[in-house]
């Protein structure tokens, strides 16, 4: 194939959405060094990475289940769960505690992707009654306080949080969930499934595909993804809270857009939300070196959302917005 | 000397493919009954679609009372005085029946935002004693049976005149699919009272009907007109040799190419059944045979189709493959059973738009491409590459998205997805809709082809013709049932009349 062949097949299937993302980001990191010289020194990015690893594995969550066009908003509270049992448990059961977390991921992920496929409830509601659903079980198991992790058993947490080879574990493991959602998406039946499911339903069920079963896989994987990101935040935090995932909804779903996976579905993925984390990683530095308050920044990144949903929706395969 | 109220002058509209109408010519005029008929897929939806503002022609005008008019809207059109009773009902059943009758013009009823609903009701009774309905328009329109809210549809089209100063030019499409005997001639009788205030155009399938109560009728076909006749001078033969007058281009279907079925029997049906869809059919299908089911809507070939499909199921009947008895509930049943599945409507159910050729092709059976437990894109793109070469699909590329081919090429894709799978049966539901000429002649070849190798098909075509040019074996269906079956062998095939009176 010649030059010119290849570059127009490129051309034929690569859309501005592809490329905005990756533009947005070097145009954003330029500015960044611009602002601040000291902005591409190795520590600063990699300190900046292990602060963004929680939002990263919650948005690999997230990925999936806009990739079939559906959303989660339950993710935070099931983090803040995943938190809370962490923290509890972790005396009795040491790093079996956080396998319990997870276990209770999957399970959380499990009732609400039932709930969506067999009681044919829109993703929207039933997770949104899922997230007031943990909401309240987790103050209420926590006892609306914040639960801390003594310093005797402290060492099961350090181990996330400390370093090796001068990078802080907590990337690591952000990195290894990165190398596995990947593979996931692009090299298992799973994968394959979601994207065909987001992208037409109807033909992909009459292609004989067993759409409920793996809808109900997504949201495990989802809200275990969710449960994981849990545990790191009660690492860093030593300790757990209901409170402690606050916020984060709005950013896990705004780094999945903004790194370009369509919300209408089946285009988009994991390596996409890496490039959204990036994105939100420079442009929270930016916002906090600039000085705005925390609270206007939530602001910043609802109306980002809007934004980027407004630009890349396509519009022609939703021809009635409700 | 009646006036023309509606004039359609040389009007054309292109799709993708294909050259849905070819400078058409019609005229209304006041007080008259015109009768619009032709064959799925002559066009005559198209004009409709164009008269009531939901399509652009792309050339050609329309004139109502002389003045051209080009609605971008249905309500622009009822402003214009054009307004149609829908085949598939319109009417939104969880509101009342003034509030349908006025749906979208409520502002006559309307101040300061605030609705009145005892003016509305007035005027609801008004318009229904136009109609002769005797109704409290209050009901719930959910309550009703579908001829009454037939009659209230009509209602509400013809409450447009006093809103218009001008008499409507009312349309109705397929108004008695939902009727029964008597209520049919009650809306005969109220139509005939009707025309004393308005044109009307009246789209039909029952030919018998279009002969009571048209003063003139219309045939359309391929987009084109096909005939001007007056109905007291014409009779159902006319019609039919007009419909479908084209002679039949044998080698355009690959006749010389038509093998004769062998013995055995792949798909065998024994009643079939769904309430309110189809009744009792039973038929063997043979392999290498091509089977086709001559209907037209309502007729229940697509249901029996979906049925063996596995997306419809049905109430009672039984259905064995190769001998053994089989429930076929699901596509993924139908699929283990060697059924593929090839649907009407290709860019829902047939393909995934928004992937490759290659994920496409590998969806339905990923085994192919799997190498312990993971996916190898290079053996799907060998794969892509592959069928691409064997069927000839022109693409840009193997990484092109299959929104991005023609009709014709995306219909090999589906195509190539079923033989992948090392498909037995094809149900194939109007497969060469929206494909061009070319693409359509690589159609019947690859079927001939693939017949030979024993491969069996289930036809539903888009013309007579080519139901009769592909098939062994032609069953008419009407009303859910198989009225007839006919033998369509290359060197005897049947005529379109022949097929036509068991159909409609």
């Amino acid at each position: 194939m010649s030059v010119q062949t290849r570059i127009n097949n490129y051309r034929k299937t690569k859309t501005w959405v592809d490329v905005m993302p990756i533009a947005t980001l070097v145009v954003l990191v330029i500015l960044m060094s611009i602002g601040s010289p000291r902005f591409l020194l190795p520590a600063n990015l990699l300190g900046l990475l292990s602060q963004s690893a929680t939002l990263l594995v919650m948005g690999l969550g997230q990925t999936f289940i806009i990739l079939l066009g559906s959303i989660d908003l339950s993710i935070a509270p099931v983090a803040a769960m995943a938190t809370i049992i962490a923290a509890m448990l972790i005396p009795d059961l040491g790093y079996g505690a956080f396998v319990v977390a997870l276990l209770y991921g999957a399970f959380a992920g499990l009732l609400t992707g039932i709930i969506h496929t067999k009681a044919r409830i829109p993703s929207f509601i039933a997770t949104l009654g899922a997230m007031g659903v943990w909401t309240g079980i987790g103050f209420i198991v926590s006892n609306a306080t914040p639960i801390s992790v003594s310093l005797a058993n402290g060492h099961y947490l350090t181990w996330v949080t400390e370093n090796t080879l001068g990078v802080s574990n907590v990337v690591y493991l952000a990195l290894a969930i990165l190398i596995l959602t990947f593979v996931l998406e692009n090299y298992t039946r799973f994968g394959r499934y979601v994207k065909a499911m987001g992208a037409g339903e109807k033909a992909t069920y009459v292609s004989g595909v067993a759409i409920d079963r793996y809808k109900i896989y997504a949201f495990m994987l989802c809200s275990t993804l969710a449960a994981f990101s849990g545990i790191l935040l009660s690492t860093r935090m030593s300790g757990g809270s209901a409170r402690m995932a606050d916020g984060f909804l709005m950013k896990a779903i705004a780094v999945v857009i903004l790194g370009g996976t369509a919300i209408s579905g089946g285009i988009g993925g994991v390596m996409r939300t890496f490039v959204g984390v990036l994105i939100v990683m420079v442009l929270d530095m930016g916002m906090n070196m600039a000085g705005v308050n925390p609270w206007f920044q939530q602001a910043v990144y609802g109306g980002i959302i809007i934004l980027a949903v407004a630009l890349t929706i396509d519009r022609s395969r939703i021809s009635i917005i409700k | 000397m009646q006036d023309i109220v509606l004039e359609v002058r040389n009007i054309s509209k292109k799709f993708p493919g294909v050259q849905a109408l070819d400078r058409v010519n019609l005229q209304v005029k006041q007080h008259e009954i015109v009768g619009l008929v032709g064959e799925n897929g002559a066009g005559k939806s198209t004009l409709l679609k164009i008269l009531i503002g939901a399509y652009q022609p792309d050339q050609g005008e329309v004139l109502v009372r002389g003045k051209p008019v080009r609605p971008r809207s249905v309500k622009e059109a009822t402003d214009f005085g054009l307004s149609m009773v829908f085949q598939e009902q319109s009417l939104l059943s969880n509101l009342t029946v003034q509030e349908n009758i006025f749906l979208g013009n409520e502002e006559a009823f309307t101040r300061f935002g605030v609705i009145n609903w005892k003016k509305m009701k007035r005027e609801a009774e008004k318009q229904l004693a136009k109609v002769d309905l005797d109704l409290d328009p209050g009901t719930y329109t959910y309550k009703l049976n579908f001829a009454t809210r037939q009659m209230v549809e009509l209602a509400r089209v013809i409450a447009m005149e006093d809103r218009t100063k001008f008499e409507p030019i009312v349309i109705l499409d397929e108004p008695t699919t939902v009727l029964d005997g008597n209520e049919i001639d009650l809306l005969f009788s109220r139509l005939h009272k009707l025309k004393e205030r308005a044109a009307i155009i009246f789209v039909s399938h029952h030919l018998e009907e279009v002969l009571k109560i048209t003063d003139r009728i219309y045939v359309f076909k391929d987009g084109k007109n096909a005939g001007e006749l007056i109905t007291r001078e014409t009779d159902v033969n006319e019609i039919h040799r007009l419909m479908v007058g084209r002679e039949l281009r044998g080698e355009y279907y690959r006749q010389g190419k038509q093998i004769k079925p062998e013995e055995d029997v792949v798909i065998k049906v024994e009643n079939l059944t769904k309430s309110g869809k189809y009744k009792d059919v039973s038929f063997d299908l043979h392999k290498g045979e091509i089977i086709s089911f001559a209907g037209v809507l309502g007729s229940g070939r697509e249901d029996v189709c979906r049925a063996l499909a596995g997306l419809d199921r049905a109430d009672g009947g039984k259905i064995s493959i190769n001998g053994s008895k089989l429930e076929i509930d699901s596509p993924s049943a139908a699929i283990k059973a060697g059924i593929g599945y090839v649907p009407q409507d290709r860019g829902v159910e047939g393909l995934v738009l928004y992937l490759s050729i290659g994920p496409n092709i590998t969806l339905p059976d990923l085994s192919n491409i799997t190498h312990r437990g993971f996916l190898s894109p290079k053996s799907e793109r060998r794969l892509a590459e592959h069928w691409i070469e064997r069927m000839s699909i022109k693409a840009p590329g193997p990484n092109a998205l299959c929104l991005n081919l023609s009709g014709g090429n995306q219909q090999k894709v589906v195509l190539s997805k079923w033989l992948a799978t090392k498909v037995k049966v094809f149900i194939l539901d109007h497969p060469t809709r929206g494909v061009d000429v070319g693409a359509k002649e690589e159609v019947y070849e690859l079927i001939r082809e693939l017949a030979k190798q024993g491969i069996a098909f289930l036809l539903i075509a888009d013309t007579l013709e080519e139901t009769i040019g592909l098939s062994n074996m032609i069953f008419t269906m009407k009303d859910g049932e198989i009225t007839n079956r006919i033998e369509a062998p290359a060197d005897n095939k049947p005529l379109p009349i022949d097929l036509i009176k068991h159909m409609m």
